[in-house]
């Protein structure tokens, strides 16, 4: 009996007419593919891309080289030199990020008290040659200049769970 | 005896453990004893009980509040519960009230990672203040450029003000106002001029004092600490160097009880800024044609050695006393292997002196002392501890001190009787103590023809009673005494009156390592120069210099300028450039400092000790007896070894080998009865010539000259804090009591010049009331003493012609 029906399935084809099926099904519905770069995904406002060095609206850099991301990082990707500036304020001479320790964990952000060192939702960024992947303090601050709106509305969505 | 035991001590229990203690001590102090830890801001074992910061609260049993530890003496059955929930809650609003006023700036304060109020808040602080009112903020104070202040973070615990009273004596700091406008301050502004103050930043328990060149540079989370020695005197202090990738970024003192405490001078806390300054030599240097050239070390040590060859023993090393042994024994080495002269002696102008005695009372217990004599200059600038513990000894027990100088200086405690006096008057106020003691002492030996005419007067009778009465008396040559003429005679005076008084003899030298360069120089050097006048009358072809401004380092800066113009060859071993280098050596090669190398350094007390490198290599920079080393490869390039006399350098490859020789030496000099003997308990010996110096005209000044504090070596002289510190003296001047100046017909700060013997310089005259009349004060290692001659002896002081404007001098001042 069962060797009847096995016959009779493949020679109505039905397993084939199944699977048509599900191609036909697909091939009706909306596409989720994207054009990637023109067409990008939506982030979480929460998402550790590329780090920043901020700077408040007067244009003084918020770090005040207290030194807690170096001290919290746990890749030791950081490493910062110190001096007192000539105004008398405590800043910092070096602040290096070594991208290829860092692992993106968001320590660093999570434990600066001025919300200076931050990581943008940027990730799209290659390094061509050796030790470009270790940025400094300057073009920190420059990225923190160039995306500053973006980190500004990430960190406005968020403040009601900070 | 059991019974006197029990009666001195009790039983306390303190959170259920019995504990015996002192009758007297405090709760604190037996909680302490047993590593219970009770939380206190303002008590310090070595400070006064002040009881002020009230966090010490304590539960004790039928008492009816809790009360502080720190302040409450235990009674026989005491029970004290520091965990009770009387006693947190008691904490806890203490704390609550002690960060009312403290601003939460941690990220930005210097003390953070390392603040006991950081700590204490976290066990005993609230999560969020209910403080909602305006903090206080107070204005900081500017005490100097050691310390910075940040006096709103201040919780007046009094450490500070307790340390300046009590450990320093200068008491330069108080609180003012009362309640809430309560303020830490120097009452009127000036800077803190102690030379310990830099202690106060330790013992702050937050970030109101903290190291001002140190400032904002690292965390205390990202610094290794090393265990060093400071060797800028002859205690040799014992230091945390606290490094960050192989630098030196500060120093903090080591507990020793038996020599620094837990204290440290000023000199030592802030000397390593000079190990990165810009005048650190970080490249062998030649002078080909006449021009300085920067070359390999291949081809500097191939000069050097070129030259050495070429001497054979016609060769002269001279070695800083503050070296460590490793580099004196490769040294001696190497001249023993040449045949040549070898010594370390630079800041003694008589050769029968005494560089080094042991002196038969341990310097911990100086502070028990109950009578003194200090003979030289001011022991608090040179050996800033051991005069603290005199200072406690005055203080504490009421010793009695008296000091025979020739300035009359403020020693932060009370002297019975300070003699000020000419340093050729030094002779007869000895003599007089001496003949005090002894009436007929001189009848009885040759002393006849010097003695004779020596007037007692009562002040010198009062000093030799109270050192003969004292139990514990102590008679102190300082390091000034060494540099007189008359060293060996005045030693030995106070050697017999240390004797006839049944006083200790300390005697005191500059050059922090005296003691190991005496020790292995007696013993191991076959040709020993016989003072530095030999310098001059045997000339060498080559002189090799180690680690010494051969102009600054010295008491005899003529003689060293005239070695190195008579020398063929003048090789230069030095960590750092230096102009007078720059004229006379012909070979300068960069080597390492004590830190960057690490050694064994023996103290007063004969206690050695070794450590290992604390900072990393500056440049090519490479340590002294590696260089000893390549330059006996090359000269007995083809020689075989068991030939030569020499058994150690030419097998020294690393640190370990070297250490492990120097320790094998040294322990051999222990072992062996002789050399001890000889070397580790000699005492001044009778010199060969008993006259009493020449007489000065009376138009002549007597020079006393002085090794300021900050400047005793090249890495203080390079270390900015040290440069700018109230200690700092100018390059030119010349001080005189206000009456000599009247009597020159000069007025203050005029333009001078100073002729001593054929030599003469330029300088500013400056009247200053502390100064003995009939003396001229002429700093060392300034560019005024580098152009005369001996640090004591006859000067004359004339008049500039007023066109005469000292530019070139100021010029120089300036740099």
């Amino acid at each position: 009996m069962t060797a009847m029906t096995n016959y009779l399935r493949s020679l109505m084809l039905v397993e084939l007419f199944q699977g048509l099926a599900v191609t036909w099904r697909h091939m009706l519905q909306p596409k989720v593919t994207l054009n990637y770069p023109e067409e990008k995904t939506p982030k979480s406002n929460r998402f550790r891309g590329l780090h920043a060095l901020r700077r408040y609206p007067n244009g003084e850099e918020r770090c005040i080289a207290c030194k807690l991301c170096e001290a919290v990082c746990p890749a030791l990707a950081i490493t910062i030199d110190s001096e007192q500036r000539d105004d008398g304020t405590r800043r910092t001479t070096r602040y290096d990020i070594d991208l290829f320790k860092c692992i993106y964990c968001g320590f660093c952000e999570e434990s600066c008290p001025v919300d200076s060192i931050v990581e943008t939702d940027f990730h799209e960024y290659h390094f061509e040659n050796r030790g470009e992947n270790i940025v400094n303090k300057q073009q920190l601050l420059a990225l923190g200049d160039r995306f500053e709106a973006s980190i500004a509305a990430a960190r406005r969505q968020d403040a009601a769970y900070r | 005896m059991n019974a006197q035991v029990q009666s001195n001590t009790v039983t306390i229990e303190i959170d259920g453990k019995p504990v015996e203690v002192a009758k007297g001590s405090m709760i604190i102090e037996a909680a302490d004893s047993i590593g219970i830890d009770i939380p206190r801001f303002c008590y310090h074992r070595k400070l006064s009980i002040a009881a002020n910061c009230r966090m010490c609260l304590v539960d004790v049993e039928k008492a009816p509040k809790p009360l502080p530890a720190c302040a409450t003496p235990v009674a026989d059955g005491m029970k004290v519960f520091t965990e009770s929930c009387r006693a947190r809650d008691a904490q806890k609003n203490v704390m609550e009230f002690l960060l009312i006023n403290h601003p939460l700036d941690c990220p930005i304060c210097d003390q953070g990672g390392e603040c006991e109020l950081q700590d204490l808040a976290m066990g005993y602080g609230r999560s969020v203040s209910r403080f909602t009112e305006r903090k206080r903020s107070v204005k900081d104070k500017n005490i100097g450029p050691l310390i910075s202040t940040e006096m709103t973070r201040c919780i007046h615990c009094t450490r500070c003000v307790r340390f300046l009273d009590e450990i320093a004596g200068s008491n330069e700091l108080g609180t003012i106002g009362r309640g809430e406008k309560t303020e830490i301050s120097t009452y009127i502004e000036k800077s803190i001029d102690s030379e310990l103050s830099g202690n106060i930043i330790d013992l702050c328990p937050v970030g109101a004092l903290t190291n001002k060149p140190f400032r904002f540079r690292a965390r205390a989370w990202e610094m290794l600490a090393r265990p060093a020695l400071a060797l800028h005197d002859s205690l040799h202090s014992q230091v945390w160097y606290h490094t960050r990738r192989g630098e030196l970024m500060r120093a903090v003192p080591r507990d020793h009880e038996s020599i620094n405490e837990t204290w440290l001078a000023d000199r030592d806390r802030y000397s390593h800024f000079g190990l990165y300054d810009q005048q650190r030599l970080l490249q062998p240097q030649l002078r080909q044609d006449g021009r300085w050239q920067q070359v390999s070390w291949e081809q500097a040590l191939h000069s050097a050695a070129e030259a050495m060859q070429a001497a054979g023993p016609d060769l002269q090393i001279v070695l800083s006393p503050q070296l460590l042994g490793e580099e004196h024994l490769a040294f001696v080495q190497l001249a023993n292997l040449q045949g040549g002269q070898v010594d370390y002696r630079l800041y003694t102008d008589d050769a029968q002196a005494q560089s080094w005695s042991h002196g038969n009372l341990p310097l911990a217990a100086l502070d028990q002392c109950d009578a003194g004599l200090l003979v030289g200059g001011r022991i608090h600038h040179d050996q800033p501890l051991l005069a603290h513990r005199l200072r406690q000894a005055q203080r504490r027990h009421g010793a009695s001190l008296a000091s025979i100088t020739a300035v009359d200086v403020d020693w932060y405690c009370k002297l019975e009787h300070k003699l000020i006096s000419a340093p050729d008057r030094w002779l007869q106020e000895l003599a007089g103590i001496l003949l005090a003691l002894q009436p007929d002492y001189a009848d009885k030996t040759g002393f006849k023809s010097l003695l004779k005419a020596i007037k007692v007067t009562p002040e010198h009778e009062q000093i030799a009673a109270r050192l003969s009465s004292g139990e514990r008396s102590v008679v102190i040559a300082a390091q000034q005494l060494a540099m007189h003429p008359q060293a060996a005679l005045l030693q030995y005076l106070l050697r017999l009156i240390a004797e006839a008084s049944n006083s200790s003899l300390m005697v005191l030298t500059a050059g922090s390592n005296t003691a190991a360069a005496e020790l292995l120089h007696a013993h191991a050097a076959t040709n020993r120069m016989q003072g530095l006048q030999q310098l001059v009358d045997r000339p060498a072809r080559v002189l090799l210099l180690h680690s010494l401004d051969p102009l600054l380092d010295t008491v005899r800066p003529d003689l060293l300028r005239q070695a190195c113009e008579q020398a063929d060859v003048v090789i230069a071993l030095t960590a750092f450039e230096h102009e007078h280098l720059q004229q006379l050596a012909d070979i300068v090669l960069p080597v390492a400092h004590a830190l960057e190398t690490g050694g064994t350094a023996i103290n007063i007390d004969g206690q050695q000790h070794d450590f290992a490198a604390v900072g990393k290599l500056s440049g090519a920079a490479r340590p002294g007896w590696k260089v000893a080393r390549m330059l006996a490869d090359l000269l007995h390039a083809d020689g075989d070894d068991t030939q030569t006399s020499v058994t150690g350098l030419r097998h020294w490859n690393d640190a370990q080998s070297v250490s492990a020789e120097l320790a094998a030496v040294l322990k051999q000099l222990a072992d062996d009865d002789n050399a001890a003997a000889g070397c580790l308990q000699q005492l001044p010996q009778k010199p060969s010539s008993l006259s009493a110096a020449k007489a000065r005209s009376s138009k002549q000044l007597s020079r006393i000259s002085e090794l300021p504090m900050v400047r005793v070596d090249q890495l203080c002289r390079h270390s900015k804090p040290l440069a700018d510190s109230v200690h700092q003296v100018q390059e030119r001047d010349v001080l005189v009591h206000p009456q000599e100046l009247r009597k020159l017909k000069l007025n203050d700060q005029d333009a001078v010049l100073v002729v001593q013997g054929d030599l003469q310089a330029k300088a500013r005259i400056i009247a200053d009331q502390r100064i003995a009349p009939g003396c001229a004060w002429i700093a060392l290692t300034t560019a005024l003493a580098a152009e005369l001659g001996a640090a004591f002896g006859a000067v004359t002081v004339q008049s500039l012609p007023t066109d005469h404007n000292l530019d070139d001098a100021h010029g120089e001042q300036q740099k």
